[in-house]
């Protein structure tokens, strides 16, 4: 995985443009009122940085070659290679959203982080000797930031609303 | 050909949950089942892509951004 700044650049800013989009589709079904869907796009914009960097920890954890390697920065890389795959499904949440009208934005953003953990997993299996906690790491990663993110959609509407 | 087909092996079986939840409860599963069943196919094709292109992650990407565009509108076009 030799990559350079500027790519690495851009991948963090394409997967964080991603969670912003999404938040803020999310926000317009959660939240009512602008300053409401604006609160909760930051919040949850905040809230998807700290659980990848929190995932980039994990899988600093479980990658020793990585750690050894390129340590936490490295493993930053994957993760956010792996949530480029994160930009299909911002693109058909729009196009659901504002074309098809189904206000299922939930389901995508769901479908996105679940199968971005898978991703990140792949790239960890890429990398060097390929093991199975580098699949299931991430992916147990992934599954839980999904449900904080339900929680957090959960909560916003139980306190705002 | 094969690979691209079977990468939609998800799909097919939300799809078929969705149908027995449709006929046995009544339920609307085209979104809730259908959809989410074509989300899940676009790993599989994102991989595909990758390998086909000689790992281009950014070529890989918007071909899976479009081909899941071009099945979302035949979906809405069924009359979703």
């Amino acid at each position: 995985m030799n990559r350079t700044t500027l790519e690495r650049a851009l991948s963090g800013l394409v997967v964080m443009a991603c969670f912003l989009l999404l938040a803020w589709l999310n926000g317009r079904q959660v939240a009512s009122g602008a300053a409401q869907v604006a609160l909760y796009s930051l919040i949850g914009v905040a809230l998807a940085l700290s659980l990848l960097a929190a995932l980039g920890g994990l899988v600093l954890a479980v990658d020793t070659p990585l750690r050894q390697a390129s340590g936490y920065p490295g493993a930053l890389d994957a993760v956010a290679r792996g949530f480029l795959v994160i930009l299909p499904f911002t693109v058909l949440a729009l196009l659901a959203e504002f074309i098809f009208g189904w206000g299922a934005t939930q389901a995508f953003t769901q479908a996105g982080i679940m199968t971005s953990g898978a991703a990140v997993g792949m790239e960890l299996m890429s990398g060097g000797e390929p093991r199975v906690r580098y699949m299931v790491v991430p992916m147990l990663g992934a599954f839980a930031f999904s449900a904080a993110w339900i929680a957090f959609s959960a909560l916003f509407q139980k306190v705002a609303g | 050909m094969r690979a691209f087909c079977l990468a939609y092996t998800p799909t097919l079986i939300f799809a078929a949950i969705g149908l027995i939840f449709n006929l046995a409860a009544g339920w609307n599963t085209a979104v809730a089942f259908g959809v989410t069943g074509v989300l899940w196919a676009m790993l599989p094709i994102v991989v595909i892509l990758r390998e086909m292109s000689g790992d281009r992650l950014g070529a890989s990407l918007a071909i899976t951004t479009l081909c899941g565009s071009l099945i979302l509108c035949g979906w809405a076009l069924l009359g979703i």
